[in-house]
């Protein structure tokens, strides 16, 4: 490269930068935004309460399973996982850990079950269904055991099925936001060239 | 699809991960939350204490998002008001219903009501003793017009007791029983009825004929009738007190006839007219107090 540097290249890079910053910001930012919107009171009834608070759940799959595709794809720290589900928690005034559980319990399963899925060729929406359906068992399970009383099943049957419904919405305006990174690979390319 | 394709992270690192399960981290969270979980079951001071700091924490974000979110839940809200609307609208439609039928059976009540009120502001207005009486049946076929009343003997009632509506008169007591009586309806073809018309005061016979209208016999050759003249009892023969209402004249292509006021068709209420004797005048026009017995309809009970 050397001389042949242009002011074009420096802002080419410059926004690679910046988009680089902004992809790898943007899973904690979605997180955020998604927590924000299961704390804050919507006026929803009894049985839509959970539809909300299950909507990071979301959220926490796309990203993780964005992480099977390597290790230079932008992640979620599941530390900022449990945070979200800590925040849900103690602003709903649920049993602190429930939902940092059951958000943790969902990059798990998608990692675990969702990888097979892949493998099998499940594309992505099923291996949401899927994911949902245990972590759903699993939350209505921990409830039950919490409560020492079996939990009303219903609102979490809805919340899931609303948040399923949901899911490729969310996927889609993820991946809009979300920059490719191939659009500044050439110039990365030359460098190294 | 294009945009997958040309995802750097899907090409480069596309299954390199496949297979790795979730981090250290992501378990030990995990058992931390668990820890919470148990915690939060005792109520231990601690988890009171992270609840309190979360929330310290998280409350202005939260706070920000609820203005935030405020035309969010406007719509939520509104979603809700439209939901118990519908529910209200279906709950208005059912009393709306209910009530139409109460306003109706209220009505029905009222004109019941205006009906009786009538009959007893026109009876007493004759000078009379009346007894009102519910109509029972109603023979009402091509041979005969009369009513069977639920009042009779026990009730003072007598055969040739004139019956008036609350628009005028209906006809005569022909039978008495010990709680019923049939009456005679002007109409009846074997009804005849003394009356006058007009302002001119011509003098005639109410004829009935079986027909919803009364024909006029033995009128004066230089009687002036004209349409719209109003018929009552002359009171002539003493069957009937002079002065009720009976109809209008209608003037037909070929002949004069009287529309009856009194809704002979299906009267709910009458009042018998108490006088006694039961053909004796109650003030006839004329002072004739002649008596007939059988009435001017010759059917005496």
């Amino acid at each position: 490269m050397g001389s042949s540097t242009t002011l074009a290249d420096v802002f080419a890079v410059a926004a690679r930068v910046l988009a680089r910053a902004w992809a790898s910001l943007l899973p904690a930012l979605s997180l955020a935004l998604a927590t924000l919107a299961a704390i804050v009171p919507t006026g929803l009834g009894a049985d839509w309460r959970f539809v909300p608070a299950l909507f990071p759940l979301a959220v926490v799959h796309y990203w993780a399973d964005r992480r099977r595709n390597g290790p230079g794809a932008p992640t979620l720290p599941a530390l900022l996982i449990f945070a979200s589900g800590l925040a849900v928690d103690a602003m709903t005034s649920g049993p602190l850990g429930y939902w940092a559980l059951v958000y943790l319990a969902g990059a798990a399963l998608t990692h675990v079950a969702g990888t097979r899925l892949a493998r099998l060729g499940v594309s992505r929406w099923p291996r949401f269904v899927a994911v949902t359906a245990l972590v759903g068992s699993l939350a209505w399970a921990t409830a039950s055991l919490y409560f020492a009383n079996s939990a009303p099943l219903w609102p979490l049957a809805v919340a899931s099925a609303v948040v399923i419904a949901a899911e490729p919405l969310i996927a889609a305006l993820l991946a809009a936001v979300t920059p490719t990174v191939a659009s500044f690979r050439p110039a990365f390319a030359d460098r190294r060239a | 699809m294009a945009r997958i394709a040309h995802d750097p992270y899907l090409i480069r690192g596309a299954h390199r991960q496949a297979g790795r399960g979730p981090g250290a981290s992501l378990i030990l969270l995990m058992l931390a939350a668990v820890l919470l979980l148990v915690l939060s079951r005792l109520d231990h001071p601690v988890t009171r204490h992270i609840r309190a700091t979360v929330t310290e924490w998280v409350s202005p974000a939260a706070a920000w998002g609820s203005s935030l979110l405020g035309p969010v839940r406007a719509i939520a809200a509104h979603f809700d008001d439209v939901a118990a609307l519908r529910r209200d609208l279906a709950t208005a439609r059912a009393e709306i219903a209910r009530l139409e039928a109460a306003d109706w059976r209220a009505a029905e009540a009222t004109r019941k009501l205006a009906e009786v009120e009538r009959l007893a502001a026109m009876v007493p207005a004759l000078g009379a003793t009346y007894r009102s009486a519910r109509v029972l049946t109603e023979a009402v076929g091509p041979f005969s017009r009369s009513l069977v009343i639920d009042a009779g003997g026990e009730h003072g009632l007598r055969a040739g007791h004139p019956v008036v509506g609350p628009a005028g008169l209906v006809g005569r007591v022909v039978e008495v029983g010990a709680r019923a009586a049939r009456v005679l309806l002007l109409t009846d073809i074997a009804s005849r009825v003394p009356v006058v018309i007009g302002d001119g005061r011509a003098r005639a016979i109410a004829i009935g004929d079986n027909s919803p209208r009364l024909a006029i016999g033995y009128a004066d050759r230089d009687a002036k009738m004209t349409d719209g003249d109003i018929v009552a009892t002359s009171g002539v023969g003493g069957s009937f007190p002079a002065g009720l209402r009976i109809g209008r004249i209608a003037i037909g292509e070929r002949d004069l006839r009287i529309v009856p006021f009194a809704d002979l068709d299906a009267p709910e209420h009458v009042s018998v007219l108490i006088v006694d004797p039961p053909d004796a005048a109650l003030g006839t026009a004329d002072g004739a107090g002649q008596r007939r017995r059988g009435g001017a309809n010759g059917k005496a009970g």
